[in-house]
């Protein structure tokens, strides 16, 4: 479809997630962005963990809030900051979701940069680098395997090291996917596998943590985002409590700079009393923050389409809602129900496509116009 | 008193609690603990059905139902509950009642038989038997026969969990938790048409039909039964069930299991026994 009739690059009403980085933008919901901004600065600047819930109706932005602050600068340039910032979905239908969620975290961490900011640490506390870990970790053969992450020569048995990868290294990091086989036991020498233990798990990444996050020296703090987390419920029971349970220690575990967000669509008529159903009382009591993310209002719903459509990221500013006019905007947006994101998303990309297949192409998107299409817009109220 | 369980308890309490410990609980706090044949003919092929919700589960969850041994618990009686059809079916020609020959049904024929039946006389456990079911469409259909007939009352699975906390079998802990499962379960009815629904928007490049996810998806997330019973009235919907059949039916299934109203009931329950509004001395 040809947007630039409309003088656009592309379509601003996005349907679906953007791929690249640079094209997630956070446009409008102003309250909400204030509300993260200030749990970033508080996580970055005083020491407690907290866990913060998001919660909302389906379609106010949760993923995409989720995605803006992982996979974006902005809070490095905001808040001049190193963080570090992890999105994980929760793991579905899965038989070991604690072990699922462990390989998808290390997946978003990058077990080298894990290497590499371990190296870090290395050459800030040096001498003192071991006994760090050991204060920090309380389980000696975590602690044991967390000191191999700072590198060990004597171990380097490959014949190129600066070709191949040392074996320790491989082997350490199929230990950490799970990997306890004789072999790489004797290669680390290290007594027992951490496959089937929730608890070494969340020894594992606590220690991993409260490394990086030392004396907040090479990351000030960790923003762990945990998507759809309502999606709980397709665990078994066992399962569900086992989850709630590792979540609970890796707070009581990671006593500082660790700050967890837990999306959480609701469902039902907008109760939080759900949640404590759901989360189970060890981590309801746990989670004393709440971000509401509301709906917005006619006026904040007028002022995001302004700033969406003249986002450079699809035409030059002229700050008008050319092809719409604003009788038209208000219009479209009074008679689709209650507002969310997403649902003026389509409506909008829907008009500006049945404007685009119209013969001839209306040079304007007026009130008419909608009046002609309205029925073709499933969230129109009838 | 009289246990009659039928087949969706049964699987609330073994799926909740993954474990077959609490079926002999029930059986010793009990004693008289029975079910209809055709109930565990129901309870083995429910179970199959499980096998996509539990996927690598499943094996475990068929060894906790080999160990429940349910065979046990088939009455002895059983096979002579049929006796007392002919005057049920002319029970429910008089009252215009419809039927389907389903577990509820049998496991009210051998209420009906047990309560007539007694060991030293007739009629000895008249108003002794408790049938515990959880399809609230059952509980409507045959309340008012198991009290006009005094074979005894319906109860649900929440009800038995409640009197083996007031029995002290199981703590307050465990009953909440058990609570809390058996919402999951009902929830995760939702869920299961939320990831076939996420899974369509996937593939789905058609932003009209994008919309229409979207209004499906709201109108199911309300939990509100007058909503969800509208949304085969509605001209748009129509059009995306064409185009993805499967949805159709996982949505049907949410309507026909009147989940929105057994959620809200198990809610209440919840809450309830939370606030200590059940009397224990």
């Amino acid at each position: 479809m040809d947007y630039t009739q409309y003088k656009f690059k592309n379509n601003p009403f996005r349907i679906v997630p953007a791929i690249y980085p640079e094209e997630i933008i956070w446009i409008g919901m102003d309250k909400i962005q204030k509300d993260i901004d200030r749990r970033i600065d508080s996580g970055i600047k005083t020491s407690p963990s907290r866990i913060v819930l998001n919660w909302g109706r389906y379609g106010s932005g949760k993923t995409h809030a989720a995605n803006y602050y992982t996979k974006t600068d902005y809070i490095k340039t905001k808040f001049n900051s190193d963080t570090k910032n992890l999105k994980v979905t929760l793991p579905r239908s899965s038989k070991e979701p604690i072990q699922a969620f462990l390989r998808a975290l290390i997946g978003q961490m990058d077990f080298n940069d894990i290497i590499a900011d371990f190296q870090k640490f290395n050459d800030i506390y040096e001498t003192k680098s071991d006994a760090i870990i050991e204060a920090v970790t309380q389980d000696a053969v975590i602690s044991q395997l967390l000191k191999l992450f700072l590198g060990n020569p004597q171990k380097q048995k490959a014949l190129f090291p600066e070709l191949n990868e040392p074996t320790y290294k491989i082997a350490l990091r199929n230990y950490i996917y799970g990997d306890s086989s004789k072999a790489i036991l004797k290669e680390l020498n290290i007594p027992l596998g951490i496959e089937n233990d929730d608890e070494q798990i969340v020894n594992l990444i606590s220690g991993i943590f409260n490394t990086i996050t030392f004396e907040k020296k090479i990351y000030q703090s960790i923003f762990l985002w945990i998507d759809e987390f309502e999606d709980i419920d397709t665990l078994t029971k066992t399962s569900q409590d086992r989850f709630t349970t590792f979540l609970r220690q890796l707070i009581d575990k990671t006593p500082n700079s660790l700050t967890i967000f837990l999306n959480f669509t609701l469902k039902g008529s907008g109760e939080l009393e759900d949640l404590s159903i759901m989360l189970g009382e060890a981590l309801m009591s746990r989670t004393n923050l709440y971000i509401e993310f509301v709906e917005p209002d006619l006026n904040e719903a007028k002022a995001y389409i302004v700033q969406l459509m003249n986002h450079p990221l699809y035409r030059e500013k002229d700050g008008s809602v050319f092809p719409f006019t604003d009788e038209t905007v208000e219009y479209v947006l009074k008679n689709i129900g209650n507002l969310s994101i997403r649902k003026i998303n389509e409506t909008f990309s829907l008009i500006l496509e049945l404007a685009l297949l119209h013969k001839p192409i209306p040079q304007t998107i007026t009130k008419e116009f909608i009046e002609k299409i309205k029925l073709e817009l499933p969230h129109w109220k009838r | 008193m009289f246990l009659i369980l039928d087949a969706c308890t049964i699987s609330n309490l073994i799926n909740v609690f993954q474990d077959a410990s609490i079926l002999s609980l029930v059986r010793t706090t009990f004693r008289e603990v029975y079910i209809a044949q055709e109930v565990f003919d129901e309870v083995s092929k429910n179970l199959k059905k499980l096998k996509f919700l539990y996927n690598e589960n499943w094996d475990e969850l068929n060894e906790i139902y080999r160990e429940c041994k349910l065979h046990e618990i088939i009455s002895e009686l059983d096979k002579d509950k049929k006796e007392c059809n002919p005057f049920f079916i002319k029970y429910c020609s008089g009252k215009r009642l419809t039927f389907k020959e389903n577990g509820e049904y049998f496991s009210t024929l051998l209420s009906l038989y047990l309560s007539r039946m007694g060991e030293l006389d007739f009629c000895e456990n008249t108003n002794s038997i408790l049938f515990v079911t959880d399809d609230a469409k059952a509980v409507t259909l045959y309340q008012d026969f198991y009290s006009r007939n005094q074979i005894g009352i319906i109860i649900d699975s929440i009800d038995v969990i409640v009197i083996l906390y007031l029995k002290n079998v199981i703590t307050k802990f465990k009953a909440i938790s058990y609570i809390e499962g058996l919402f999951n379960i009902y929830r995760s009815n939702f869920i299961s048409v939320k990831l076939e629904i996420e899974r369509i928007r996937k593939k789905e490049t058609d932003v009209r039909f994008q919309s229409l996810i979207t209004k499906l998806i709201e109108i199911i997330s309300s939990l509100n039964p007058v909503d969800v019973d509208k949304i085969f009235q509605d001209q748009d919907l129509h059009k995306l069930f064409n185009r993805h059949k499967k949805l159709k039916h996982k949505v049907k299934s949410l309507k026909d299991g009147d989940n929105t109203l057994k959620l809200n009931y198990i809610k209440e329950r919840f809450t309830e026994l939370k606030s200590d509004l059940v009397w224990k001395p």
